[in-house]
């Protein structure tokens, strides 16, 4: 069978050119020699494979020039930044006050647009990992081809083929395919949705749920049983738990220092008004 | 030892905690890359999704598995593949050649997006003519093969 098999693909081009490509681009990849002989190449690590020793990648030099990037005021002191009104002989002090309010309600402001944004980072990202394999591979398939771009106009009419062949994969691939997309966050959604759909498919075709899912990947389900179970204490990503809480009473916290601020400044124009009109009272 | 689901989701790969080295994995490709040669994609084929579990930041290991699924009749899944591939290692130029090859192998009247994936592909093999490795002769016969831009 390998015979007649390998009559259709020996001599593979596209395998020997990723020997050769392996051995000019100083990969150390040692790949077979299609005649039967060992053929190890020793060259520098892989670029591309992160267990390989630090010492390959060579280093490019590239000089900073501050001026290209326009430069940024972050961090810097702003003396003729939001609070300069402080040290403008020309304002009164209703107007310096009035200022004051405006600048601190800013603040204010983006603490809490801020603390929501980490909220919904935390929690809503949590809940929306929850929503299954669709949502995993909405996601992937967002990350892969993103709407717009021209890798998503290129498989028009093609990504519901995609998401069918992607539902194939086993838990365990899928989760690689998030962490080398760049989305590790999802790797843990990928197994479970994986295991699942898995355990869906093999119920479809009757096979049953034991062998449906051994029949795909044993270590699948070990991976995400064992693996649930550690992070289950250590997640801080769950709806309900103290940390929501916690970034809820935060959120509530600036919401009430921005009242108190309302209040604070609001008695001191008052005060300042009845200053004034009592002063005005006892001219008359 | 398996990584936990917090080491997943800061990337951390089954390799790096269990100590997989990287001859390992070259040998476990050197493996499925044999296994395809002679015909048996299945075997190949699990093989290098077993790699890519271990450590699926391995760029190449993502081209191989593209370029069996290529072969065993699912070319959309070996653009998905070789996209993977290309991310994890945009400048290779075996991961380049995979992901051309990969557009390439979709018919083009599949979907609406026919030309745009020649020209996607036409791009990433017209930056590998200069070089004068085998990568870059195949993309020049892929390149003649295509014809002129229309």
């Amino acid at each position: 069978m390998n015979a007649i098999a390998a009559s259709n693909f020996l001599p593979d081009p596209a395998l020997e050119l990723l020997d050769a490509g392996a051995s000019a681009s100083g990969l150390s990849r040692t790949r077979p020699n299609f005649l039967g002989m060992p053929q190890v190449e020793s060259s520098e690590s892989a670029p591309c494979l992160p267990w390989l020793p630090a010492t390959s990648p060579p280093v490019h030099t590239w000089e900073i020039q501050p001026d290209a990037s326009g430069g940024t005021a972050d961090g810097y002191s702003q003396t003729a930044g939001s609070w300069s009104f402080l040290s403008d002989p020309s304002l009164s002090i209703e107007d310096k006050l009035a200022a004051f309010m405006a600048t601190v309600q800013k603040k204010t402001d983006d603490d809490l647009t801020q603390k929501m944004n980490d909220y919904k980072a935390k929690y809503a990202a949590a809940a929306n990992q929850d929503q299954g394999f669709f949502g995993f591979l909405s996601s992937v398939m967002d990350s892969i081809f993103p709407k717009g771009t021209i890798l998503n106009k290129a498989l028009g009419g093609l990504t519901s083929l995609i998401g069918d062949g992607l539902k194939t994969l086993t838990g365990p691939v899928l989760a690689g395919l998030a962490t080398a997309i760049g989305l590790p966050s999802l790797a843990p959604a990928a197994l479970k949705a994986g295991a699942s759909l898995g355990k869906a498919i093999g119920d479809a075709l009757g096979l049953g749920s034991s062998s449906s899912s051994s029949s795909s990947s044993s270590s699948t389900k070990s991976t995400t049983s064992s693996g649930s179970k550690t992070t289950s204490s250590t997640t801080t990503g769950e709806a309900g738990s103290p940390d929501e809480r916690l970034a809820m009473l935060e959120i509530q916290r600036l919401v009430e220092k921005q009242n108190q601020m309302f209040t604070l400044v609001s008695n001191v124009l008052k005060s300042i008004n009845d200053t004034a009109m009592g002063t005005i009272n006892n001219i008359r | 030892m398996i990584p936990t689901l917090e080491e997943m989701k800061a990337g951390r790969t089954l390799a790096e905690v269990q100590g997989f080295p990287a001859e390992l994995g070259a040998e476990v490709a050197r493996i499925a890359a044999r296994e395809a040669a002679a015909g048996d994609l299945a075997v190949a084929r699990g093989i290098l999704e077993g790699l890519v579990v271990t450590n699926p930041k391995d760029a190449i290991a993502w081209a191989l598995l593209s370029q069996v699924v290529r072969r065993g009749g699912e070319p959309l899944l070996a653009i998905v593949f070789a996209e993977a591939a290309h991310r994890l290692a945009p400048d290779d130029r075996q991961v380049i050649l995979v992901r051309a090859e990969a557009f390439l192998g979709v018919p083009p009247d599949a979907g609406t997006g026919g030309p745009l994936r020649r020209s996607i592909a036409r791009t990433g093999l017209e930056s590998l003519q200069d070089g004068g490795d085998d990568v870059a002769r195949r993309a020049a016969a892929l390149l003649r093969a295509m014809g002129p831009e229309p």
